[in-house]
């Protein structure tokens, strides 16, 4: 890639998403004039009535403002640690889900549902289960075989397999007036509960996850070469691997237990930046941060626009994510060497 | 000693010994085959000098120092492997993968390739005339080529010891004959070059020494012409010498 077209590739993914972002906060069933929005965001409101000045600071930055920087920073967030997993495990079908992350905090919300916790708790309940079911993955695969990489995909299914059959016991359990909703719900996945403190505790350790999988850029390309060879260019391979593990695995629980399960877009979205960017993933990571977030943006925004009463953001995020990736598909396979 | 030296090196598994009290020294400038049957034990060699795998007992030397202390880091700057032309699921170009060679000796963490790595990189490509390629996808090559990437990333790591496996394997009689001429110069510049071969005719007119291994022993290591007679070599691949001595 010149360097012209890089600078060119940057330009566009981040000013097409700060774009985004303003119109975003123009859309919804209240309508907001360009003009009032601008002057909202800008500070130049002085004219209007007081008023309409109140409402329009409270739908404008106080609803939309916080949930479509969730958007961005939920969707970037997965889609980094896909694609951190994908270079990992050398594989362009994994998920972040592969270690069982997403059932892990699945089961924790759904613990927290059935437990009555606050939303706070559930937060955290859910982040745990996410790690916890992880470190099950990691621990039974460092019982039998630590370097083996096939090892490690195994006890992730057995690890997913057994915090979805948890999950199963809790919905078997819930009470199914209240509490089972509320977990079929949270399992759609879904933005409108996101707050501004939640905001403001995902943003750093999703910037700090995001810069920290950059910097290894060079050394996951190194991996790609295969772990031996990897060990050959200097790379202390093992110390990388679950170092991005767990830094790929927090990105996803962090988001996991504020939106609920938004799934495969891990998954597409740093197959799209590769085709863009070419496979070096001290491009891929980032670009799949700004590709990812643009992506479950304009789903969320589908989601609140498109009829009166809500969409859950995950599900449309599913069904986009299949248009885009059959779309995209024959364009994608040559990103794969054969 | 300043060099490689490989000291009663033993390795087993699954309770089979496969390098049994191995030892020997290799200096800079010296280019080493090591040749044996299938099973011989060359390629487990060849890990245990890599430090890839751990010796059930002896030890690996670098210019005095022990690999086994060595961090991955240190150990890459001194040590390079070539290995064979393998592929890879996503599509590097070549700029890239031979750009790996520096990570190394240049700043592990950056995010983009140093402007210095870079140069080392065309350098080395411009070395082994493999320019051209530069943008190509490492995956879309030709075995030659991609030997040729590898050999090339070697060189950019700036490590003095080149480990090779296999360095013939898929390669043309053209493609053979630049390959030798490669590693003599390399050899004349003062890279010290350790190889596996399966090809003992050829590995007598190129090495300058030879290291025989039969059931994971040395059994001879001396002058690549002296030790690979006719007879020498039908008693390490157990057939009868019936042919006239190599060329």
């Amino acid at each position: 890639m010149t360097a012209w077209r890089e600078r060119a590739l940057w330009a566009v993914a981040l000013g097409g998403l700060l774009l985004l972002m303003v119109v975003s906060l123009g859309l919804g069933w209240y309508r907001v004039p360009l003009g009032d929005l601008v002057g909202v965001l800008v500070g130049r409101d002085g004219g209007m009535p007081e008023g309409r000045r109140a409402l329009l600071h409270s739908i404008v930055l106080g609803t939309r403002l916080p949930r479509i920087a969730g958007a961005v920073v939920v969707g970037g967030a997965l889609s980094v640690s896909g694609a951190g997993f994908q270079a990992v495990f050398r594989n362009p079908l994994v998920s972040p889900g592969l270690l069982g992350v997403l059932a892990g905090a699945g089961f924790g919300a759904a613990l927290g549902i059935v437990a009555g916790a606050s939303p706070m708790g559930m937060h955290l309940l859910s982040f745990a289960g996410g790690a916890v079911a992880v470190a099950v993955a990691v621990g039974v695969a460092r019982l039998f075989d630590a370097a083996s990489m096939l090892m490690l995909v195994f006890s992730g299914l057995v690890s997913t397999a057994l915090f979805t059959a948890l999950l199963s016991l809790l919905k078997y359990v819930a009470d199914p007036d209240r509490q089972l909703p509320d977990i079929v719900f949270w399992l759609l996945g879904s933005l409108t509960q996101v707050t501004g403190g939640d905001l403001g505790m995902m943003v750093a350790p999703v910037a700090i996850g995001i810069v920290a999988l950059t910097l290894c850029g060079r050394m996951l390309d190194a991996l790609a070469m295969g772990d031996d060879e990897a060990r050959t260019l200097g790379v202390p391979v093992g110390v990388l691997r679950y170092g991005v593990i767990a830094v790929a695995t927090v990105l996803s629980a962090v988001t996991v237990s504020v939106a609920g399960m938004i799934g495969w877009i891990g998954l597409i979205v740093p197959h799209v930046a590769r085709l863009l960017a070419g496979p070096c993933n001290a491009r891929v990571l980032p670009l799949s941060a700004c590709l990812g977030g643009a992506f479950l943006l304009v789903c969320d925004d589908l989601a609140r626009c498109v009829s009166v009463e809500e969409i859950p953001v995950g599900l449309i995020a599913d069904l986009l994510g299949v248009v885009i990736f059959l779309g995209v598909l024959r364009l994608i396979r040559r990103g794969w060497a054969e | 000693m300043t060099g490689l030296v490989v000291d009663s090196l033993s390795f087993a598994r699954g309770g089979r010994t496969v390098l049994d009290g191995v030892s020997f020294g290799m200096q800079a400038g010296e280019m080493v085959a090591l040749l044996g049957p299938n099973g011989a034990g060359k390629t487990t060699l060849l890990r245990l000098v890599l430090r890839l795998l751990r010796p059930r007992s002896g030890r690996v030397l670098l210019d005095g120092r022990a690999i086994a202390g060595m961090t991955r880091r240190v150990l890459a700057t001194h040590l390079a492997y070539v290995p064979q032309g393998h592929g890879v699921v996503f599509p590097y170009r070549v700029r890239d993968v031979v750009a790996l060679g520096r990570l190394a000796g240049g700043a592990m963490l950056a995010p983009v390739v140093p402007a210095a790595d870079r140069d080392a990189a065309e350098q080395a490509m411009a070395r082994l005339a493999i320019g051209h390629l530069a943008d190509r996808s490492y995956a879309a090559l030709s075995g030659g080529e991609r030997q040729a990437v590898l050999i090339a990333r070697a060189l950019a790591q700036g490590a003095r010891l080149l480990v090779l496996d296999e360095p013939e394997t898929g390669l043309d009689y053209g493609q053979q004959q630049r390959l030798s001429g490669l590693l003599r110069g390399l050899a004349g510049e003062g890279y010290g070059i350790l190889a596996t071969t399966h090809d003992p005719l050829r590995a007598a007119r190129i090495f300058s020494r030879a290291i025989l291994m039969r059931e994971g022993r040395l059994v001879a290591d001396g002058p690549a012409a002296e030790m690979l007679s006719a007879q020498a070599i039908a008693d390490l691949y157990g057939f009868m010498a019936v042919s006239a001595p190599p060329a």
